[in-house]
């Protein structure tokens, strides 16, 4: 996060709306996966995949493009992996936001 | 002509959307961002109604972003307006089919903020520079003709929509050609250029002057009921006669003009209808003498 508008209390009000998003949506896309509706699935990691960068949060964008890639496929044990993953960052990047 | 840069943004997912427009606002430029679109006409109408200076488009919303392409450029007012793809989708079919349908260039997802801006910086300086040549008279620097006839249709649109009145005001410099004749052209250029100015300086800044070509000039009178307007005339023309003068060759050259004017609903919706009232007006207005304002009749 070494943009000068980072430390923006405006922008950094939006990356915390954002992160907040994430969290609530994350338990949504997990069903989704247990009910194999990939194609939901596909669409968070989509729509990740482009927003992601966009908070300076590139490893989500990565995140979701891979997400998005597996479920295309669809790869049930990859996108596991991979939403375990994305849970323990999210988790950390929040930790991190808030200190 | 200093009004602020609208950006539209068309594009259905929020949280994308939330930074982009963070940093285009800090960048200085007005956005509106339109998320919900019932289909492409409707988006079309939008365009219309705002009237962006650029528009950013998602390609994977509903509707689809081609058909919303397909609309806006098919318009024949509209297809002027730089139209920017956001998309995240790379593949090579489609960005030629984006280009053949008249899209200007892409921003890939996820987005870069000094491309971003620096592209759309770039579309915009040629932009202005295009529409300064098509639409700007070389003289005055006010509208020409060209851009009065499309904004006139534009601005009936809107006061229908609205419910509100527009008064067109025709306006023509008396004995035009006698000050050419006594004085020279250079002379005459020198005229039409004060008098556009003094017009410019003494109406609001929503009214719009165009040049209609030689020593004729429209005036569109935003939301304004046609006595108010008259009133308004009238008092530009008095103020005209006893403040300005153009000095040329160690003379003073006063000039004075006539008007014409029409009104919208009153007189009817369509623009050449009105254009014609008010050109009867004016018509009126040089026979009953000179130097004064007139409504136009339909059968006059």
């Amino acid at each position: 996060m070494g943009n000068d508008y980072f430390n923006d209390p405006e922008f950094r009000e939006l990356i915390r709306q954002y992160l907040d998003f994430l969290q609530n949506a994350l338990p949504e896309v997990k069903a989704n996966l247990e009910d194999k509706n990939y194609l939901e699935v596909q669409k968070f990691g989509h729509n990740m995949k482009g927003s992601g960068g966009g908070y300076g949060l590139d490893e989500f964008t990565d995140i979701g493009a891979q997400i998005e890639r597996a479920a295309m496929i669809p790869d049930h044990v990859v996108l596991e992996g991979l939403l375990t993953s994305f849970e323990k960052k999210l988790e950390e990047t929040v930790q991190e936001f808030k200190a | 002509m200093d009004t602020p840069v609208k950006v539209l943004i068309l594009e259905d997912d929020h949280y994308f959307i939330a930074p982009i427009k963070y940093h285009l606002e800090k960048a200085g430029y007005e956005v509106q961002v339109l998320d919900v679109l019932e289909n492409a006409e409707s988006a079309q109408e939008l365009v219309f109604q705002n009237a962006p200076n650029i528009i950013l488009c998602d390609i994977q919303m509903r509707p689809n972003g081609f058909e919303i392409l397909k609309t806006i450029k098919s318009h024949s007012q509209l297809r002027l307006i730089p139209f920017i793809f956001m998309t995240g989708v790379e593949s090579l079919p489609e960005r030629i089919r984006a280009y053949l349908g008249g899209v200007d260039d892409f921003i890939i997802k996820p987005i870069n903020r000094d491309e971003m801006l620096a592209k759309i910086s770039s579309i915009l300086k040629r932009q202005y520079d295009l529409e300064h040549a098509i639409y700007l008279d070389p003289l005055t620097q006010i509208y020409n003709r060209r851009f009065f006839q499309k904004e006139l249709m534009r601005q009936i649109k809107l006061h229908r929509r609205h419910g509100d009145g527009l008064t067109l005001v025709m306006m023509d410099l008396d004995h035009f050609k006698s000050i050419n004749d006594t004085y020279g052209h250079s002379c005459g250029d020198q005229v039409l250029i004060t008098f556009t100015r003094f017009i410019q300086n003494n109406i609001r800044t929503t009214d719009i002057l165009s040049r209609w070509g030689g020593e004729e000039f429209f005036l569109i009178m935003e939301r304004s009921e046609i006595e108010g307007a008259i009133k308004t005339v009238e008092t530009l023309l008095q103020k005209l006669q006893d403040e300005v003068r153009v000095r040329w060759n160690d003379q003073e050259i006063t000039f004075t003009f006539s008007a014409g004017v029409s009104h919208f609903p009153t007189h009817g919706e369509d623009p050449q209808g009105l254009i014609d009232i008010a050109d009867a007006g004016l018509y009126k207005a040089k026979e009953l003498g000179r130097a004064r304002v007139e409504v136009g009749t339909p059968d006059a």
